[in-house]
This record gives structure tokens, sequence and C-alpha cells, in this order.
């Protein structure tokens, strides 16, 4: 299937079958999810209704963390084996992770202040995330920078291989630290800590989040797959008129 | 979800926020897909094509690639 999508033709061929359908889905169970989150989930016997606030708050992190790991994974794929798409894959996915790392930041710190009193502190964990939302930045600008496609991707993948270190700091800081952030009642040994009336829209929330960036993913790398056969053909009509 | 509960301004927010920044993300992608097919349209408007026309001098060598072929791939012409 890797190897199948080399051809970008090919990739721009199975995207035009597949999202329809995978905008159907994102839209079903990112629905289904919302509405268990915001309708069906009881509040919290501690925290009341800012529970509802993790049914965006996790999956939004989870993704901020999983994308950065696409975009670097990506990479070393392009280093590795060429892969003609990979390159372009990252690129497509990290304007996805800034936002989803901002949404993370914002939504964090909207239950920090009924639930901590504060908005924010520079805990461990906290930080971590910032520097994450700062790497995609620098990730952006590098791509926005450098004009010759293969020189961005050699740049912009350094930066992505190098910043990947963040995640676990990120993962690891509320075991590493005393932070004001709780520790991780996801994944965890000995499995969740919440009750199963939370843990179930939780789940499918995250199952919404991840389809909605797998589509959006897709719909973006094509733009990146035409914006690059644009440039190659403004590559050769300046070739032939010299 | 109940309105009336304490906090719920956070929870709305939070939603809110959400929203406000997944639709300027859809948008701001929707808007590129746009612009990237418009300037395709007009190069091929225009004849141009992904591949320059072959000179005299690379004609002779017929295994020869033209420099913008492989850019569609991101990758450095060999």
């Amino acid at each position: 299937m890797f190897n199948y999508l080399a051809n970008p033709n090919r990739f721009l061929r199975v995207q035009q079958k597949v999202q329809p359908w995978l905008v159907a889905l994102t839209a079903l169970v990112l629905g289904y999810g919302l509405y268990l989150a915001l309708v069906v989930a009881p509040p919290d016997y501690q925290q009341g209704e800012t529970v509802r606030i993790m049914f965006v708050h996790v999956p939004a992190s989870s993704l901020a963390m999983g994308i950065y790991v696409f975009m670097a994974v990506a990479h070393a794929l392009g280093f590795v084996l060429r892969h003609p798409l990979a390159d372009a894959a990252a690129k497509a996915a990290a304007p996805i992770g800034a936002v989803f790392t901002l949404i993370s930041l914002a939504t964090g710190s909207l239950w920090g202040k009924p639930m901590w009193g504060t908005w924010w502190v520079w805990d461990a964990r906290l930080t971590s995330m910032f520097v994450l939302f700062l790497l995609y930045l620098g990730y952006i600008a590098v791509w926005q920078a450098v004009d010759e496609p293969h020189r961005a991707a050699r740049v912009a993948g350094i930066v992505a291989l190098v910043g990947v270190i963040n995640i676990p700091i990120i993962k690891f800081s509320v075991e590493w630290w005393n932070t004001l952030h709780q520790p991780a009642s996801l994944l965890r040994a000995g499995g969740p800590a919440i009750d199963s009336s939370i843990l179930t829209p939780l789940l499918w929330n995250m199952a919404g989040f991840a389809l909605l960036f797998l589509t959006l993913l897709l719909y973006s790398l094509r733009a990146e797959v035409l914006a690059r056969r644009a440039r190659q053909m403004e590559l050769a009509q300046a070739g032939a008129s010299m | 979800m109940d309105f009336a509960a304490r906090h719920i301004g956070y929870v709305i927010a939070a939603y809110g926020v959400a929203l406000v920044l997944l639709a300027g993300l859809v948008g701001v992608i929707v808007l590129r897909m746009r612009a990237v097919r418009k300037r395709l349209a007009e190069l091929e408007a225009q004849g141009a094509r992904r591949r320059a026309p072959a000179r005299a001098s690379s004609a002779e060598n017929s295994s020869a690639k033209p420099a913008a072929a492989t850019f569609v791939e991101g990758r450095k012409p060999s």
C-alpha cells in the first residue's frame, strides 16, 4: 500500500475515490462522538460540566503529538527510502498539527481557569506542549522560507527529526517532574483510570478527530502534489523560453 | 449538558474556540486548493507542459531527462 501510493498520479486517483467516503465517515463518527460528549456523558462528580472540555482537549493533544511523530517518520522515510510523497505528506500535515496543538493549549487553558484557578502555569507539561507549537511554527516557516522543494524538505526534515525528541518529554513530563498537570489517565500501566461513561465518548471523539486529520491530510496532500505539478510546468515553461 | 451549570461558559468557549480554529484550517486548505487549481488551469491554457520540449543537443541522448521533470516528486534531478 505504501509503495503503491508512491506514484503521485496513482495517489491522486485513489484520493479522489476515497475522499467522499472519508468525509462521510468523519462526519458520522465525529457527530456521534460530539452527541455522546455533549448530551449523553454525565457531569463529572468533581469537575462538573467542565469535564466536557476533555472530549476536545484530549483528542487534540493526542493528535498534536501524533502528527509530529508522523511528520518525523515521513521525513525519515523520505531520507532513507526516498519515497516521493513522504516529504509532501509531512509538509501537508504540519498546519493541521499546529492547529490541533493550538486547540490543545486553548482548551487546556479554558479548563485550567475554573479547575486550577489559573489560565496558565509554566509547568513541564504545559511548557513542553508550548514548545511543540513553536516547533510546528518553525517547521512551517522553513517550508515558506526555502523556495526549492528538495532543499526545503531536507532542512524541514532536520527540524522534524530533531524536534521529535520533545514528544517523549511531553508524554513523560508528568512523571519526570512535579507538575500541576495530572498524570496520564488513558495510556498508563494498569489500563485507563476513567469511568466508561466518560471513556466511551472520549474514544469516539479521538476516533473522529483522527479521521478528521486523515481527511484533511489527504486533501491537503492533493493540493501539494498539484502545486508541485504547477511548479514543474512553470519551470518547464521558463526552460523552454530560455 | 446543563446550560445553567457553574463554569458552563468555559465549556462553551472551549468548543467555540475549537470550532473556529478547525473552520479556519479547513478554509485555508480549501482556498489553497482553489488557488492551485486556478494556477494549473492558467498554465494549461497557456499550453505549458510538465516537460520542457527536447532540445537538439539533448535529443541526441534519448535517456536524458529534462531537469524540471522530476520536481513533481519533490526530488532533485539526478
